[in-house]
């Protein structure tokens, strides 16, 4: 009878779901626990929410396929997630990229003009602009107003007295005197840029009589408009005779 | 290893587990995956309500005291029986004091009468599979479990039930014969039992 006792050796084959040949006796046992194992083994069990919270569960899926490339690297290191604090400077583009392409339209704009402005006026602050371009400037300023100084209205466009001043009968008189001077001003204007126009083919620097243009257009728009102030406070000196 | 779908070998454990024990969630998912059907199934198999719930308390349990711990893979799986163990305890007798009380499903309804497909299945099934070890007394079936489906040595289950080795291979050897008769009556010799032999 005592071949009948399960050995250590048996046992252990048992309880791995197996029967010696020897043993043939112990086969539906051995079946019977092979089919408990397989029973009680069922598919990866759904974590609490707390367990979740801790567990990483979108890479649970297929995790299997994850366990062979850690044989590659054995330090924490390795497997910590992507650095979140110091983006690189490519990423800081891309993101400033995102941003602005997420603005409207009309902000768009907006900030467009005002980083122009803000270089043309950075630009002329510096003197780094070509010495041509004041002079440019200065001649489109000009064709627009009226060459002969009588543009400035002393009425309105139908005709009918709007102001004082331009109904006094000395106005005209003093128009007459104003665009005379005007007109000596503009030949001494014209005179003073071809010299500016000679000087600036031979000089780098920037002249002072441009830089007085530039400034003056940057304040009122235009070089007229500097000598302008002198031909009003005469006029003013005319008007308070 | 024995987790079903296979584990990380050893090198690969250490990496692993210096992970988690350092908090990386990516290592306490494989951790997870690799151990938890196996803990979840001796859960089932010593026949926890809810063994799924259980398991998830067993690895929070692990997670938090994991800094703690020290040892290879063999040991890490003796660590998380542990564990296990001490909560099924926990359960069966939370489960004795209050009165076996059990939450109804429609499974377990008495108005409910399954087709003869359905007993059929049960009976052939996991239901009849998983009952392989009833019948039998308490610390062999913890043996066998442990054994069959932890895959734990005799001296890891001696520690983990406090007993001693001896003891622990006295039980198994117990529960063996014990199921050798259940499932093969006719075929049992009849006259003096095998235990009486020695």
């Amino acid at each position: 009878m005592r071949k009948h006792r399960i050995s250590d050796r048996d046992a252990f084959a048992l309880l791995k779901g197996r029967a010696s040949a020897a043993r043939s006796d112990l086969a539906p046992l051995a079946e019977s626990v092979s089919k408990f194992r397989a029973a009680a083994f069922t598919t990866l069990p759904q974590p609490s929410a707390e367990l979740a919270l801790r567990l990483d569960l979108s890479r649970a899926t297929g995790i299997s396929s994850l366990i062979a490339p850690l044989s590659d690297v054995g330090t924490v290191e390795a497997y910590e997630p992507a650095v979140v604090g110091g983006a690189s400077p490519i990423r800081r583009v891309k993101s400033m990229f995102a941003w602005f392409a997420g603005l409207g339209i009309a902000v768009k704009i907006v900030l467009g003009l005002a980083v122009t402005a803000a270089a043309v006026a950075g630009a002329g602050a510096a003197g780094v602009l070509p010495p041509l371009a004041p002079i440019s400037f200065d001649t489109a300023v000009t064709s627009t107003a009226d060459p002969t100084g009588t543009a400035e209205p002393t009425s309105s466009p139908t005709g009918t007295p709007t102001a004082t001043p331009s109904d006094d009968p000395t106005h005209s008189s003093d128009k007459s005197d104003k665009s005379k001077s005007e007109n000596e001003l503009g030949k001494e204007i014209s005179e003073e840029a071809k010299e500016i126009g000679e000087d600036a083919g031979k000089i780098d620097a920037p002249d002072s009589s441009v830089e007085t243009d530039t400034k003056v257009g940057a304040t009122n728009g235009g070089v007229e408009i500097g000598t302008d102030v002198k031909i009003k406070s005469g006029t003013h000196t005319d008007d308070n005779k | 290893m024995a987790v079903r779908g296979g584990a990380p070998g050893a090198q690969n454990f250490e990496g692993t587990l210096s992970a988690a024990q350092a908090g990386a969630a990516w290592a306490c998912t494989i951790l997870w995956v690799e151990y938890a059907p196996a803990v979840a199934a001796f859960l089932k198999a010593r026949g926890s309500r809810e063994p799924e719930d259980l398991t998830s308390e067993v690895f929070l349990a692990v997670f938090d005291q994991l800094p703690k711990f020290a040892g290879g893979e063999s040991e890490f799986r003796s660590f998380i029986f542990s564990i296990a163990y001490r909560r099924l305890v926990d359960e069966l007798r939370r489960r004795s004091r209050r009165g076996d009380s059990v939450e109804w499903t429609a499974d377990h309804d008495p108005r409910y009468s399954p087709s003869a497909e359905d007993e059929a299945f049960d009976r052939l099934g996991e239901a009849a599979a998983l009952a392989l070890f009833d019948g039998l007394p308490e610390d062999q079936r913890n043996v066998m479990v442990l054994r069959i489906i932890a895959d734990l040595t005799v001296e890891q289950i001696a520690s983990i039930v406090s007993k001693r080795p001896g003891a622990v291979k006295a039980l198994q050897r117990r529960a063996l014969e014990s199921l050798r008769k259940k499932i093969q009556p006719s075929r049992t010799p009849t006259g003096r039992p095998v235990d009486s032999e020695e």
